[in-house]
């Protein structure tokens, strides 16, 4: 299960100045980190491998100077937690999806944010 | 407007009857709709709710719209995948898309949509010839108020 926080994928995003690129960059991957740490602060800790298979990935994007973040819950068990499972009469714990939503749009307003900040008129929010 | 409160048990009841309601869909799941958990059911929709699904915007100081998500799936205990997978196929044609400008008390659907597929499979850990399909998809619903 994987919610990526791309925000250097956009073609709108390409084309701005590579100041603001960087000046993004750190606030997506707070925001990613802060995702990753609230997904395992929210899961329970009972064998502790739904917890410890939380994880960050940080890798290049596909054009220069873009770096994606990606959290994933690599538990086998993470999708029933998430959605229900019938062998444990177990009721869906929407978990990792609302938390990665909520930051991934918080992460966009900020990055919305630094845009407005350099100048940039920002329409469509 | 994020995270205003609303009676959205309309809207719940909409989907679970246009789910319930549908032949097709019955045929494959003669179990039914069920919310949140099924107990000894074996070929069943689940229904459930994430707490997150609510965000709201506003038109002219009052709310304007309003989005929740649901997560609709198919259950079904079987090692073949095909039942389940028809099945969310009839899932995503009834509500992809679907129920556009029906009324549900207080709001009106304006857009339905898939956001994120569901699909696992979970072997019972007591006997590991027995597995269940899970099938379906998490779909983010739209609705303004009707009046």
């Amino acid at each position: 299960m994987a919610n990526k926080l791309v925000i250097g994928g956009l073609g709108e995003w390409l084309e701005l100045p590579r100041e603001l690129r960087a000046a993004a960059d750190p606030v997506i991957k707070r925001f990613a980190e802060g995702a990753r740490a609230d997904v395992k602060a929210a899961y329970p800790r009972i064998s502790g491998e739904l917890q410890d298979g939380v994880i960050l990935v940080e890798a290049p994007g596909n054009d220069p100077g873009i770096t994606t973040y990606t959290v994933k819950s690599t538990a086998p068990h993470a999708a029933p937690y998430e959605w229900g499972s019938q062998t444990h009469g177990m009721r869906a714990h929407h978990t990792f999806l609302p938390i990665t939503n909520q930051a991934r749009h918080a992460s966009t307003a900020a990055v919305i944010e630094i845009v407005k900040a350099a100048g940039f008129t920002v329409t469509g929010e | 407007m994020a995270g205003v409160v609303s009676d959205l048990s309309e809207i719940d009841t909409l989907l679970f009857s246009t789910l319930n309601n549908d032949p097709t869909l019955r045929g494959i799941c003669p179990d039914g709709v069920f919310w949140d958990i099924a107990p000894g059911a074996i070929a069943f929709v689940l229904l459930s709710r994430p707490p997150d699904g609510e965000f709201a915007g506003a038109l002219d100081g009052k709310e304007g719209w309003l989005r929740v998500h649901y997560a609709a799936q198919a259950v079904i205990k079987s090692s073949s995948v095909v039942a389940s997978n028809n099945a969310a196929f009839r899932i995503h044609e009834l509500l992809h898309y679907g129920l556009q400008d029906i009324t549900a008390g207080n709001y009106t659907i304006m857009h339905i949509e898939r956001t994120i597929p569901i699909r696992y499979q979970e072997i019972d850990p007591s006997n590991t010839a027995i597995k269940w399909q899970h099938h379906g998809g998490q779909y983010s619903v739209m609705v303004c108020p009707s009046n």
